[in-house]
């Protein structure tokens, strides 16, 4: 090295001032300083030069001889590392990187050491914090005796396991180390891969959750809070998990008494409920099974007076109320869902109508009732018995909200839910009939509003309501594809509403209005009505279309034919004998089509002049003659044919 | 003519226990609840008798009523009728005398009597 080069390298290292550079002596001497090493140490370069490097060393180390010691480790190995407290000059300590390399002539003959210091307190430091608070952690999971805590390897086998795990599991450290946790699992549980799962989802989203059985080590089983992590090094590498499982059986017996207390509550209000329904149904009852011993008693009297006119009128009212009766234990029933609702399509405005006079006469003098009917209503599908109990018990319940008098509105109106409208809950988006009742009464309270579905809450006096009324209701409307609404204001009034979904009833008509008969199950879906007076003919006809599996309605005059025909009745054919005593087929069918425009006839004439008409220039669309005496071959042809023409109206609708 | 005030919501009941005490020779009084019964004022003066239902659907109930008639001086005995027991927290005074519905018209006829008799000698 040139002389000019070796003074630009000692500037260079005088001027490092990061590390202390010194060289020293072949026996530690040290000749000579930079600038970083004053700043380490704390030594000008006159203070220090000649001076004994163990100066550095803390006086433990200058005892033991290691500054000897590191000086015959770089002598023999050309270099010494450590790491290890220093002295600075005024005596404080400082941790040191400290390396001494031995420094030989190109002889190999050793003419001294260069060492370089450097201070890596700060380093240090942040070190042992770190290591202190890992070293507390530890303590304090190890220390939890409440939690179980351990952590798998990513296999699931155990490499860690704290006291609350050796509390809880009943397993020493050196028991469980190195085993798979579906140790810890009922074998039933394990069988079905539990633990796997367990370990799969905590590695697939971070964390996994869960409450089951665990097994002890002793066989006896805990139930258990359970949590694993996912524990994954910084490139995201799946280093194990953490698993953390609480015994929590106190707990979910406390749930459980909790459960149980609530359960016998419930049945005692069950109970009480039942007791309040009980009371009001023997009062009913009662009343009614009064009203039939009564007058079955005085019946009894009337005949032993030799007055059966007025017995048997008393009979007559024992029946009625023994009917009434059987309307009573049929609605316990529905309510009980035992009966399922008799589904049928049902004209809203003409069932209020006909229980107008019936709700006017109960509700009294002091209340006026109104009706306000939608001009044309869609039909709906309800069990129109229900609906008029529902209707009565409405009024009923408004009546009872009125007892200063009032007015009482029954309303229809149609209205649709849209699927993003306001809407009543539970309502499906269409079409419904909406029939409102409305009273000015004393109205209801939100809280009572809010409970006033629940079966048996009642407002009224024990025994004056069985509390099922509106739960009833309720319980049809929603079996009827609808609902209930109530809205109140006490001192206002009230307004109940019940929604029900229309239908186009085209192929209900025939279970509409309580007609009863059902369609055969021949396949063929047609109706139709025989009138004729001579009862053999009748019979042969309405075999003979019986047998080819229509459903046939017989009618032996022109009165009870039409009676027929202007009822609700689904018919989608006549047959009809021209010749009827009294109003003849003719007149019949005539008067039949004011409310049946479409009505389909096969006219049946025993005056063959009659037939001279019959050609489709003077017969009206779906009518046709048929000639007695017929072949019932020709009957059937003419009536199929008859069925097949298509009608711009459905013909055995009634048209209102 | 001994004279009966009968109070009964019920309008079957109502009609029928009229008739059949009618046909025993009594004059009924109808009442179809406490309200309408203590509308009467004056014509509950010469009554030898009320039957009332306990379970009236409207205001007070048939015991309730037979103590407001009494407070009102009239010292008629009573026959409180009930098809049910909800009621039976409520006790009887003196005086009344308790009738399960449904009760046949002997049963009735008798405890009309019973009563009658129970008033002479006591």
């Amino acid at each position: 090295m040139a002389a000019a080069d070796e003074t630009r390298y000692e500037l260079l290292v005088r001027s490092v001032v990061d590390y202390a550079i010194c060289m020293l002596d072949t026996e530690g001497y040290i000749d000579s300083w930079n600038a970083g090493a004053e700043s380490i140490n704390g030594y000008t370069e006159e203070e220090i030069l000649g001076q004994h490097f163990s100066v550095f060393y803390t006086e433990e180390d200058r005892l033991a001889e290691r500054p000897a010691e590191a000086l015959a480790t770089a002598r023999h190995e050309g270099r010494f590392n450590d790491e290890t407290w220093r002295l600075r000059k005024d005596g404080t300590r400082f941790w040191a990187l400290v390396v001494i390399d031995a420094i030989r002539d190109s002889q190999g003959q050793l003419i001294g050491f260069a060492k370089v210091t450097r201070d890596i307190s700060r380093r240090h430091s942040a070190e042992q914090a770190l290591l202190e608070s890992e070293r507390r952690f530890r303590m304090f999971v190890e220390g939890v005796t409440d939690y179980a805590i351990y952590l798998l390897d990513p296999e699931g086998c155990i490499t860690d396991w704290n006291s609350g795990a050796q509390r809880i599991k009943g397993y020493r450290a050196d028991e469980v180390l190195g085993r798979h946790l579906s140790l810890f699992y009922t074998p039933e549980d394990a069988a079905e891969g539990a633990p796997e799962r367990a370990l799969e989802v905590a590695a697939r989203v971070g964390r996994y959750e869960v409450e089951g059985w665990r097994r002890r080590k002793d066989g006896s089983r805990f139930w258990a809070s359970v949590v694993v992590d996912a524990i994954r090094d910084k490139e995201g590498e799946l280093l194990g998990y953490a698993k953390i499982t609480r015994d929590i059986s106190d707990r979910r017996e406390a749930d459980a008494n909790l459960a149980a207390t609530r359960e016998q509550l419930f049945h005692s209000q069950k109970l009480e409920a039942l007791g309040q329904l009980t009371g009001g149904i023997a009062h009913d009852f009662n009343n009614l099974l009064q009203a039939m011993i009564g007058s079955l008693d005085l019946a009894l009297l009337r005949l032993e007076h030799a007055e059966p006119g007025a017995a048997a009128e008393l009979i007559h009212d024992a029946v009625e109320s023994a009917h009434s009766a059987g309307a009573l234990t049929r609605r316990l029933l529905a309510f009980a869902r035992r009966q399922p609702l008799l589904l049928q399509v049902v004209d809203v405005n003409r069932l209020v109508a006909s229980m107008e006079d019936m709700l006017a006469r109960t509700m009294g003098e002091n209340i006026q009732v109104r009706f306000d009917l939608a001009a044309s209503l869609p039909v709906v599908r309800s069990d129109p018995s229900q609906l008029e109990s529902a209707l009565l018990n409405l009024a009923l319940n408004a009546r009872d909200a009125m007892p200063q008098g009032g007015t009482l509105t029954i309303a229809t109106s149609r209205g649709s839910v849209g699927a993003s409208a306001q809407q009543p809950d539970g309502l499906s988006p269409g079409w419904y009939v909406r029939l409102r009742i409305s009273d000015t009464g004393i109205g209801m309270a939100a809280d009572v509003i809010a409970r006033a579905f629940d079966p048996f809450f009642t407002t009224k006096p024990l025994g004056q309501g069985t509390g099922l009324g509106l739960s009833m209701i309720h319980g049809f409307a929603r079996q009827s594809g609808g609902m209930v609404h109530i809205d109140s204001k006490p001192g206002v009034g009230s307004v109940v509403e019940l929604f029900l979904p229309e239908t186009d009833g085209a192929d209900d008509m025939a279970r509409g209005d309580g007609s009863e008969e059902a369609i055969g199950d021949s396949g063929i879906d047609a109706i139709l009505l025989v009138v004729e007076d001579d009862p053999a003919v009748r019979m042969i006809v309405a075999a003979h279309l019986g047998d080819l599996g229509y459903s046939v309605l017989e009618a032996s005059t022109g009165p009870e034919g039409l009676d027929l025909l202007e009822s609700q009745r689904r018919i989608d054919l006549v047959v009809a004998d021209v010749g009827l005593p009294g109003l003849n087929g003719r007149q019949m069918i005539e008067a039949a089509r004011r409310v049946r425009p479409a009505l389909k006839v096969l006219f049946v004439t025993g005056y063959a002049d009659m037939t001279a008409h019959g050609n489709a220039g003077v017969l009206a669309s779906g009518t046709d003659m048929l000639a007695k005496p017929f072949e019932l071959g020709a009957l059937a042809a003419k009536v199929e044919a008859l069925l097949a023409v298509a009608t711009p109206d459905d013909g055995g609708r009634l048209v209102l | 003519m001994k004279k009966i005030l009968l109070v009964e919501d019920d309008p079957r009941v109502l009609g029928i226990t009229s008739m059949i005490l009618e046909i025993a020779g009594y004059e009924i009084v109808q009442a179809n609840g406490a309200e309408e019964a203590l509308a009467m004022g004056d014509r509950l003066a010469d009554l030898c008798l009320v039957i009332t239902d306990v379970n009236l659907r409207h205001g007070m109930n048939g015991i309730e009523l037979a103590r407001a008639i009494r407070d009102r001086g009239h010292g008629t005995p009573f026959i409180v009728v009930s098809g049910d027991l909800l009621w039976a927290g409520t006790p009887l005074d003196e005086g009344m005398t308790f009738l399960a519905k449904p009760y046949d018209r002997q049963t009735l006829l008798s405890a009309i009597e019973r009563v009658g008799t129970e008033r002479q000698h006591g």
